[in-house]
């Protein structure tokens, strides 16, 4: 049978040999580590001086990775050609987070990075063009998202001890001291030391509505914030066995919430909201399905296109994982960038070594997964070429910001 | 390692519950819990494990009236009489729901095949019944019964309630609380999932020399000096660690040193916690496991019986599984038998809206090991009673492994 892999790994030797340079040695290094491969080709691979963790995508098509050495680097995929740009931010980010956003506005694409500067937290605003700026903020930011509201347009939204605070993106470029247009407060069990662990919104088409995800100590909280002159809660997930979830993203229906667990031998859940949504239950307390790479394995980040959802699986590298069934996922593609050994559970410090962070590009299926023990890989599933929503029966929304129309329009 | 077994089925589905083997060959008795269809309790005749059969039944008299059933149950020895404890739980508005356990004189069963009721521990203010009990041979000598009710592990001197005697608590306290002689309490717990104790087990710590309480509950697991059961002392709580809301089962190493720790929600491998930097004062609390376990990442565990380094886990829709816990970081399994072949992960039986992941809960309940030549019984709660024998398995003294010989076998022979 033949191997399109062999094939694939004959050329990237044949390149070594005429080229000899440290990008096809790290090809080659990557082609030969990916032994667990399935139905990914890789396109490139960045080693990063230090960790690579978090990754943004924006609606330019650039992935925006944060390393550990405060550096802000912007990859460009064009075809199988992979360019990238590194600046430092002379500020203490915590890479480990989802704290890099962007938006796009007329003059070009705005660049978000929430940090601390002399112990006080900032965001970090670097406009199209110019210099970049510091903006105070209220709260330390455990996670930000840039969401295109249907009415309100551009929200900033940063999860914090407090809550989530809400920024108009307007407000926030144009003025000097920007204030929080509103502060939804968490409730008590989400307060303190760990608040709002994560944020997410997304406009729910069936419902007509736009929704906030949040997680955080003890529970997930899903909001209507289409009025943001009375938001309400809607939901919720309390499950045993999560005391919070790190991550969590709804389907691009709505109908489904997935969560993570946070914590080794935790599996990726899936919940089914629909009795949430129509009234039968306030929260949802018991997952329908999971999903974990190996018994002894974690997932912490993921992003979904229905029916996949793409996961960094740690130590056992990256999965596509079709879910269309939620009680019986099964696995469609897999790449290992982990070329370490699974350490013993009690060394902690080594928990969130390999596939780290994930995302997926729409147009072209360009995939971009970071691994702090290995670096940035750029790679493709073969047959996950694009996505759209549409053509697979549900919603096109995702993670993924349109700026030139609101969601209601798609 | 091949395991040779045998089956006995029983009655309807998820009739059965938990199961305690008599320590004692020449007492071949093993003690089956029913609940649902059938309230009581069976009692096997294993003298001829091949050949087990049942040696007698006991139900609860008007049986239709009640719901809820027999839950757990252990025997004990005192004054050359042999006992047996079944803890029921009966469901408010039927009878009985103040009963938290049924004292049966079992001395003579080989002979007449009769058990004989002795009398009732009632818990009138605190309904419901006992999920869960444990007796043990105190340091004092004093045969003790701890007890799963309301915020506390209640402890019961089961010689004074043999004797119908009181104790300087009952004098306060009205006839339902006679024997009672201590509670155990939930050590501070912000936030805990649960007010009281699920499961506890109760060992002699010989480096110490203290008894040791190490119950499952609240949001966690708690090990407790109770030397004094007037006044029992925290020694360790295992408390913040990710994935576990709750604590079910938690069983220590013969030496106290390790802990088994279940949680019963699906996807919960079983953990293994090291104790020593708390009982070190290294630590107020541990928060996180050094080794874990999985028969299946997609079920659950139940019960489990530590005969180290070997434990012996009841392992709901995987059936019985037997573990090595050589290296506690790395526990591996090296036997297993299936005894349950229904549907895994049941989605007809999950109740929207609970906590509990009620679709796994189906298999194997209990498990018991008798110390003398190895023999394993397992309940299952839908196909019945099981005697299993592990090739290379004949029989388990700690002093053999390195530990002192400590155990959930009670040396109630011993002065």
């Amino acid at each position: 049978m033949h191997d399109p892999h062999r094939s694939l790994r004959a050329w990237s030797l044949l390149l070594l040999l005429l080229c000899g340079s440290s990008a096809s040695t790290s090809l080659a290094q990557t082609l030969a580590q990916g032994e667990g491969t399935r139905n990914i080709r890789v396109l490139d691979h960045l080693e990063t001086p230090a960790p690579s963790r978090s990754i943004h995508l924006a609606a330019s098509g650039t992935f925006y990775v944060l390393g550990d050495d405060q550096s802000l680097r912007s990859l460009s995929v064009e075809g199988t050609q992979v360019t990238s740009t590194v600046r430092t931010i002379p500020a203490q980010i915590d890479a480990s987070r989802r704290v890099v956003t962007t938006v796009t506005r007329a003059d070009g694409e705005h660049v978000f990075v929430a940090a601390e500067r002399d112990a006080l937290p900032v965001l970090w605003h670097q406009p199209p063009s110019g210099r970049a700026r510091w903006i105070n903020l209220p709260q330390s930011t455990q996670s930000v998202f840039a969401y295109h509201h249907t009415q309100a347009g551009a929200l900033l939204l940063l999860g914090t001890d407090d809550g989530v605070y809400l920024y108009d993106v307007d407000a926030l470029v144009a003025t000097t001291k920007p204030e929080p247009r509103d502060l939804l407060e968490a409730p008590p069990t989400m307060r303190g030391p760990r608040g709002v662990v994560d944020v997410y919104a997304q406009y729910d088409e069936a419902r007509g509505e736009d929704r906030l995800y949040t997680t955080g100590p003890e529970e997930a909280v899903i909001y209507d914030i289409s009025d943001l002159s009375a938001i309400s809660r809607i939901g919720g997930i309390r499950s045993a066995a999560i005391q919070t979830a790190p991550f969590i993203r709804p389907t691009s229906d709505g109908d489904y919430v997935l969560a993570s667990g946070g914590y080794r031998m935790a599996p990726l859940r899936i919940f089914d909201m629909r009795p949430v949504w129509d009234g039968s239950l306030s929260e949802a307390r018991t997952a329908t399905g999971a999903w974990i790479p190996s018994p002894y394995g974690d997932v912490r980040r993921f992003t979904v296109r229905w029916p996949y959802v793409l996961m960094a699986g740690l130590h056992d590298g990256f999965f596509v994982v079709n879910m269309r069934r939620p009680s019986e996922p099964f696995v469609a593609g897999a790449f290992q960038t982990y070329a370490g050994d699974r350490p013993a559970l009690a060394d902690r410090a080594r928990d969130l070594e390999g596939a780290f962070d994930v995302a997926f590009r729409n147009d072209d299926g360009a995939i971009v997964v970071t691994d702090p023990t290995a670096g940035i890989f750029v790679l493709r599933m073969e047959d996950l070429r694009m996505w759209d929503g549409r053509r697979w029966g549900t919603s096109p929304m995702n993670e993924v910001q349109r700026w030139d129309a609101p969601p209601a329009t798609y | 390692m091949p395991i040779c077994a045998y089956c006995r089925p029983f009655g309807d589905p998820e009739s059965v519950s938990d199961i305690e083997i008599e320590q004692d060959v020449d007492r071949p008795y093993v003690y089956v819990a029913r609940r649902n269809s059938t309230k009581g309790f069976d009692v096997i005749d294993i003298s001829d494990p091949e050949n087990a059969f049942v040696l007698t039944q006991w139900r609860i008299e008007d049986e239709d009236l009640h719901q809820g059933g027999a839950m757990d149950g252990r025997y004990f020895q005192h004054e050359d009489r042999t006992y047996y404890v079944q803890s029921v739980q009966f469901r408010q508005g039927g009878p009985n729901a103040d009963v938290g356990a049924i004292v049966f004189d079992v001395t003579d069963i080989g002979e007449t095949g009769v058990v004989e009721e002795v009398g009732r521990i009632r818990q009138p203010n605190n309904p419901g019944g006992f999920h869960n009990i444990f007796m043990y041979r105190h340091s004092n000598g004093k045969p003790l019964l701890f007890a799963t009710s309301g915020s506390y592990a209640k402890v019961f001197d089961m010689a004074l309630f043999l004797e119908g005697a009181q104790t300087e608590v009952a004098a306060r306290l009205d006839d339902a609380d006679r024997a009672l002689v201590g509670r155990v309490p939930l050590a501070e717990t912000p936030n805990a999932w649960s007010s009281g104790y699920h499961d506890f087990y109760v060992a002699y710590h010989p480096e110490s020399g203290e008894d040791r309480f190490y119950g499952g509950g609240g949001s966690g697991y708690y090990v407790f000096d109770v030397s004094d059961l007037a006044n029992p002392a925290v020694r360790a709580t295992i408390l913040d660690v990710p994935g576990v809301s709750w604590g079910h089962t938690f069983t220590p190493s013969p030496d106290g040193r390790y802990a088994v720790a279940e949680s019963e929600f699906q996807y919960q491998p079983l953990r293994i916690f090291d104790l020593q930097p708390a009982l070190d004062g290294e630590v107020e609390n541990i928060d996180y496991p050094v080794g874990a376990w999985h028969a299946d990442w997609e079920t659950v565990a139940h019960n489990h019986e530590v005969r180290w380094p070997f434990l012996f886990v009841s392992g709901y829709e995987t059936g019985l599984s037997v573990v090595s816990l050589e290296d506690p970081t790395a526990p591996r399994t090296i036997a297993y038998y299936d005894t349950y072949d229904g549907p895994h992960n049941d989605r007809a039986a999950r109740r929207e809206g609970s906590p509990y992941t009620w679709g796994v809960y189906n298999g194997a309940w209990g498990v018991d090991v008798r110390n003398a030549d190895g023999l394993i019984v397992v309940s299952d709660m839908t196909t019945g009673f099981w005697a299993l024998k592990l090739e290379g398995f004949d029989g388990w003294n700690g002093e053999d492994y390195g530990v002192p010989n400590i155990s959930s076998a009670q040396p109630w022979g011993d002065r």
